[in-house]
């Protein structure tokens, strides 16, 4: 753990914050913790928590680049999923881990149920000859520079999604169809990915959007579901869709 | 480990959220909006066709109905009824939108169905009333 680079000396003022806080070793029950962090300008959340680690107080949680790029510190703040870097911090805030995954410790989660779906997906593209030649026209470019690989798989879009929340709805959720968009729109790519998305429930969506509201890097996984299914529908009236 | 909760289906999920004074998008209220509506609409339905039928053929009885319908509880229950046949319609409308052409700003679509269903109804109150 890096240790806490914000002046503190001269704090604007004392903010509150709770954290709902597990531990298994004490007890298979969480809790809520409160604690008072000096703020100063431009303090992030993810701050106030290394501020804490200084402070001894070891909170568990993820976190890697804190400039919004690796998505590890996806949680819970104010009931909203959002970033810890990327969000200021304020009095009274509530952070908690994502509610979709198991409990680790804190607001740790295991999220391999995610990478589990990941494979079965096969978000890579699929190809018979990977040696073959092919160009990439300039507007596939333009999409993958500012749609599909700016996607930092942070999951805020998974935990937000009200549709892929039930066990029983087939839709795999709004991250893993913007995934088969970006399968979908790579030249390489040979796989019928409009088959492979239908049979993942994009008509389960119900279009609010919540997956756009909540992502970090301003992307709108709902259009890409909206695609999918405009795709589907032309190709079962014969008038194109790939 | 432990899980912080069980899974939910989408109605249980947005009332839950609701409830918990959760943060949740306009689109999301729009989607609730059309269920709710959806159901009042069916409500109706059933109510306006076992009203007529209970009266058909009955002149007498339809004259007293229809009477009965001019109470201004009766006119200001149809202005809200107008609203939400306008609210469900435009909604499904942009639903059918948001689909056919992804990409459209979905949240300045949802905000303008709501504005328009009520300018909508504005305009019928000389004829409903």
């Amino acid at each position: 753990m890096t240790a806490y680079i914000l002046p503190i000396d001269e704090p604007e003022a004392i903010y509150t914050i709770r954290i709902k806080r597990f531990d298994p070793e004490r007890g298979a029950k969480h809790y809520w913790a409160t604690y008072k962090i000096p703020f100063v300008k431009t303090m992030t959340v993810i701050e106030a928590l290394e501020y804490l680690w200084d402070q001894g107080e070891y909170i568990s949680f993820r976190a890697n680049c804190r400039e919004f790029t690796c998505g590890s510190c996806a949680m819970l703040i104010n009931g909203k999923p959002c970033l810890a870097c990327n969000t200021l911090l304020e009095d009274n805030m509530t952070l908690e881990p994502l509610s979709r995954y198991p409990l680790i410790k804190d607001l740790v989660v295991d999220t391999s149920a995610v990478k589990d779906k990941i494979k079965d997906l096969k978000y890579w593209p699929e190809t018979d000859d990977r040696e073959r030649d092919f160009d990439v026209p300039t507007e596939v470019t333009e999409d993958f520079h500012k749609v599909y690989s700016r996607c930092i798989e942070c999951y805020c879009c998974l935990e937000a999604c009200p549709a892929s929340a039930s066990e029983e709805s087939k839709f795999a959720g709004p991250m893993h169809i913007l995934q088969l968009a970006r399968a979908d729109r790579h030249p390489l790519d040979t796989m019928d990915r409009i088959k492979q998305a239908s049979g993942r429930g994009i008509w389960a969506c119900i279009s609010c959007f919540e997956c756009a509201n909540v992502c970090p890097v301003e992307l709108s996984p709902g259009d890409e579901v909206a695609k999918f299914r405009k795709k589907k529908m032309l190709k079962f009236l014969g008038l194109g869709g790939d | 480990m432990t899980s912080l909760g069980k899974r939910k289906t989408v109605t249980r999920r947005f009332i839950e959220r609701t409830l918990k004074g959760e943060w949740l998008g306009f689109e999301s209220h729009a989607w609730a909006a059309q269920r709710i509506t959806g159901f009042i609409i069916l409500g109706f339905l059933i109510v306006h066709l076992y009203t007529l039928s209970s009266i058909t053929g009955r002149k007498a009885a339809f004259e007293q109905v229809m009477k009965s319908m001019q109470g201004p509880i009766i006119k200001i229950g149809e202005l809200i009824l107008l609203w939400i046949l306008f609210l469900h319609s435009l909604n499904g409308f942009r639903l059918l939108l948001v689909n056919l052409m992804p990409g459209i700003n979905h949240k300045k679509l949802a905000y303008s169905v709501a504005i328009i269903s009520l300018i909508l109804v504005f305009i019928s109150i000389p004829t409903i009333l």
